[in-house]
């Protein structure tokens, strides 16, 4: 099983890659191994006092192009081939 | 107040310098502009015949300290809509001309075919000089000449060829702070609403200017200094936040990913590719190429999501390649290479362009068999085509719904007769529920649902829900006080989420114009300027009707999520009623 993790803007520069892959069940799995292997993204994307949905505010994640936040937040469950984005706020028009 | 309004009728060579009547007093942006364009102009009316008119204004704070606020507004009759506009763009001309006290230039008469003039204006008054020597030529060199003969100084608006054409895809050029021709309010064919008037460029000096009077300093400070707050500390719009970094281009990759940026002409929602136009690259690009990011497109913006691109070799700046560029000329036309998307959008603003427009026409024109989707030579082609007013040239500067008709396309991308941003409104609905309603034709900037539906701020709403008429309005109503303020739309990415810099936004008002107002008056002041575009729109011809996405939209499913634009017309009935 492999879950592909993609990096943006600011993010990308502290994780120090684009890309990277991961064995994990949901989403809140794959965050633990995700901070775990990046320091650098440590304090950036989740917000510890927050308990019902512990991301930071702005901080974006989609699986496979939904917003997790319409899934099932951090249970979303992966599978096989799945991709996950993690952005910092961004903006623009 | 000493503020006054300038009367100019290129036609009969005269200007005229008017008091501002009461019911302008309280207004400035977009407020005037379509409040102007309501009170003067025949809705029925050709818009590039004589009783058309096209009106500047800064906004209310404009020409102030107050941050990020360097907006004028540009405001007629719109020959691509058929409706009322407003286009808006960040520029020190903007300030040069609040600082002057001129609170709008109303400009009249004509059509005037031959002879084109230039309003110039300083602090000793205003004549109208022969311009002439600069019809038929690019826009970068004509800015280049002006400023050898006027000063760097100046502010500079002007028309190119798109607008000598009377194409209904012709933008009014204004200099940027390297003095090119590069800012722009750019859609609904205002350029061609100014040349056909005969007017040719405005410049502005305003050395010696007496400065946009504050009736309480007190309140204007406070405000000032909250919304500061908010600007520097909100994560989009801080330095070093995702706009000053990054710019406007770092939406390509979300946008992206959400399956919401158009490929192909909207045939699908998401493509690898993308990321090699991404914001991310570009910024990187700009810094090997010692290009400029950040960059402000006015003196005191605080956010800077400007920039210079250059050529590969560091040499020819042109300017910002914005967001919505990108895709138009990019993406949309399955075009990834940014130095063509760069090549292309030097095109559009040499011949006084909107970006969005072109880059659909061009799209539209490959649907249409005039190229093959990705063929970068043709899309350049198609820019010389303009260039040298061929038969084609001449169909592809009155833009994508004419373009389309021309060459027998049925899916075509636009509103009112105006071309779709960057955003489908299949995978985002709530910006499809305002392209679909406000009275602009589709237009992103006016309630810009994406900041809710994709970024999260002032809410979260999914994207693909139908249920936005809500927040549409909302948008579409602080939005318009924000366009009337003079503030950058930009700095709604702070306001929405910090409600101190929102007060600060009204305490700023306050402080200009020595009101009362409250952040619960927002509502009912953003209303009232949509309820005079939408009544201008009533009497040109407009039902609601007109307020629908093309039928392919709804119908023909998006890859990737495989949906189609369901809101209903109840709902979009609903959105301004």
């Amino acid at each position: 099983m492999e879950i592909k993790v993609k990096f943006f803007a600011s993010f990308r520069d502290k994780a120090g890659v684009p890309v990277a892959r991961f064995c994990a069940g949901d989403v809140g799995e794959l965050f633990k191994d995700v901070l775990c292997e990046y320091e650098g993204l440590q304090g950036e994307i989740l917000d510890e006092s927050e308990s019902r949905f512990p991301l930071k505010k702005g901080v974006t994640v989609m699986v496979n192009g939904r917003n997790i936040r319409f899934l099932d937040g951090f249970s979303t469950k992966l599978n096989d081939g799945d991709s996950v984005a993690i952005f910092p706020p961004v903006g623009g028009g | 107040m000493s503020r006054k309004i300038l009367r100019v009728d290129v036609k009969n060579d005269q200007i005229d310098v008017e008091e501002v009547s009461e019911d302008y007093v309280a207004l400035g942006g977009r407020g005037l502009t379509s409040q102007i364009v309501f009170d003067e102009v025949d809705p029925t009316c050709n818009p590039l015949g004589p009783h058309n008119k096209v009106v500047f204004a800064p906004g209310i704070v404009t020409g102030t300290v107050a941050p990020t606020s360097g907006r004028i507004s540009v405001g007629a009759k719109s020959p691509l809509t058929g409706g009322i506009k407003e286009a808006n763009a960040g520029t020190s001309f903007a300030q040069k001309l609040a600082k002057l006290e001129i609170k709008a230039i109303i400009v009249e008469g004509g059509p005037v075919k031959s002879g084109y003039k230039a309003l110039r204006l300083d602090a000793d008054g205003a004549e109208l000089v022969d311009a002439d020597k600069w019809s038929g030529k690019g826009l970068y060199e004509v800015y280049e000449e002006i400023e050898e003969e006027f000063g760097e100084e100046i502010g500079i608006a002007g028309v190119g060829k798109s607008a000598e054409l009377s194409g209904h895809n012709s933008g009014i050029a204004f200099n940027d702070m390297e003095g090119m021709p590069s800012r722009y309010a750019g859609r609904g064919g205002l350029g061609a609403v100014m040349a056909t008037r005969g007017l040719k460029f405005i410049f502005v000096d305003d050395e010696g200017a007496p400065g946009v009077e504050i009736e309480d300093k007190q309140a204007f400070d406070r405000g000032r200094e909250k919304l500061a707050n908010a600007l520097t500390s909100h994560d989009v719009t801080k330095p070093g936040g995702a706009l000053n970094s990054y710019g406007t281009g770092v939406l390509v990759n979300i946008i992206n990913e959400a399956g919401g940026l158009p490929h192909r002409n909207f045939s699908r929602g998401s493509d690898e590719r993308a990321s090699k136009v991404s914001g991310e690259i570009k910024a990187k690009e700009i810094e090997e190429r010692e290009g400029k990011r950040p960059h402000r497109c006015s003196p005191g913006c605080l956010i800077g999501c400007s920039e210079t691109w250059t050529k590969e070799d560091g040499k020819e700046p042109m300017g910002v390649i914005e967001y919505e560029s990108v895709w138009a000329l990019g993406p949309n036309c399955e075009i990834y290479d940014l130095d063509v998307i760069g090549e292309l959008n030097r095109q559009c603003n040499d011949l006084g362009m909107d970006t969005i427009e072109a880059g659909n026409t061009i799209a539209v024109a490959m649907e249409g068999g005039v190229a093959d989707f990705g063929d970068e030579g043709a899309a350049l082609e198609m820019m010389d085509e303009i260039r040298e007013g061929t038969p084609l040239g001449r169909i592809l500067v009155n833009g994508t719904e004419f373009t389309g008709n021309a060459f027998g396309v049925t899916r075509i991308p636009t509103v009112k007769g105006q071309a779709m941003p960057a955003y489908d409104p299949r995978a985002i609905k709530g910006i499809g529920t305002t392209y679909a309603t406000t009275p602009m034709g589709a237009d992103h900037t006016a309630g810009y649902a994406i900041a809710t539906e994709i970024m999260g701020v002032g809410g979260d709403l999914d994207p693909l829900s139908p249920e936005k008429a809500e927040l549409s309005r909302n948008l579409q109503y602080s939005t318009a006080v924000i366009d009337t303020t003079g503030h950058c739309l930009f700095t709604a990415f702070a306001v929405l989420d910090i409600p101190e810099g929102l007060e600060g936004m009204v305490e700023e008002v306050n402080g200009v114009l020595g009101a009362d107002l409250t952040v619960d008056d927002i509502p009912e002041i953003g209303k009232s300027v949509i309820d005079v575009e939408r009544e201008f729109n009533k009497q040109a011809g407009f039902t609601k009707e007109d307020d629908r996405l093309p039928e392919f939209m709804r119908e023909e499913e998006l890859p990737p999520h495989n949906d189609v634009f369901d809101v209903s017309d109840e709902v979009l009935d609903e959105v301004l009623s």
